[in-house]
């Protein structure tokens, strides 16, 4: 099945925010080697997930990135189930194709197919 | 290191949303016999003891009883629709580590009988996640 394998916050000072998660975590936070303004965040080994964090306005909190095979086939299902899309597939080079969508409740959540051909 | 271990999804209508999510992805829904109404969400094929996610309505998310800031606390967490859960060992620790580092305590440490201790907090750009010591001696 499917399954939520990352989490993704915002920052409106995501250095502020950084210091704050390894000062009480001990999360290791890096800057992406990427064009965009991207953090990816490490919080250890075993059991769990790592994230990352943009920088942003916030207020609609962390969401949540779920892997599957394909985008467009789970975009079509999760549309035939009453989900919204909110960004549309794309790109994310190098990495896999990202859609962003909003369920029947309003939570919002990533689909990511891994694709390193991806552009 | 203390890890993301669990999410948590906000439904007005936990049984549409749960249609939602086992029509798209396949995922269980389970209810579970908390103090509040909540299901437990397994993503995985595998296993009974697998769950990984939950759901709960949002009014269940926050006590209006615990203080003269709960409006906005509980504004804070309902604008947070996704709330996920970093497992800790000791939970008492993290407080004042949060509180130091320039978080805030948005819902103060409570138990749920037979599971174990949490309590929510909002980071210095207002995320929420939730601290979760496992404890089935928890009451």
């Amino acid at each position: 099945m499917p399954r939520v394998n990352y989490f993704e916050m915002q920052a409106r000072e995501p250095e502020r925010a950084a210091e704050f998660y390894s000062n009480v975590f001990g999360w290791k936070i890096k800057k992406w080697d990427g064009p965009a303004d991207y953090w990816l965040i490490s919080t250890g080994e075993g059991d769990g997930i790592d994230g990352g964090m943009a920088k942003g306005e916030t207020g609609a909190g962390t969401i949540l990135s779920i892997d599957v095979d394909s985008v467009d086939e789970f975009t079509k299902k999760i549309t035939g189930a009453g989900g919204k899309v909110i960004k549309p597939k794309h790109a994310l080079p190098g990495s896999g194709w990202l859609a962003h969508f909003a369920d029947t409740e309003g939570n919002t959540f990533y689909i990511m197919e891994s694709d390193p051909e991806a552009k | 290191m203390p890890r993301v271990v669990f999410f948590e999804i906000k439904a007005d209508d936990p049984e549409r949303a749960s249609k939602f999510y086992k029509k798209v992805f396949g995922w269980r829904f389970e209810k579970f016999d908390a103090p509040y109404d909540y299901w437990l969400i397994t993503t995985s094929g595998s296993g009974e003891d697998n769950f990984d996610g939950g759901m709960v309505k949002p009014a269940d998310t926050y006590d209006a009883s615990v203080d003269a800031n709960s409006a906005k606390r509980a504004r804070i967490i309902e604008d947070n629709r996704n709330v996920n859960i970093i497992r800790v060992e000791d939970i008492d620790s993290y407080i004042p580590k949060i509180e130091e580092a320039g978080g805030t305590i948005i819902m103060p440490k409570h138990a749920i009988p037979g599971i174990g201790w949490l309590f929510y907090f909002a980071d210095t750009e207002s995320n929420v996640f939730c601290v979760m010591q496992w404890s089935c001696n928890a009451e």
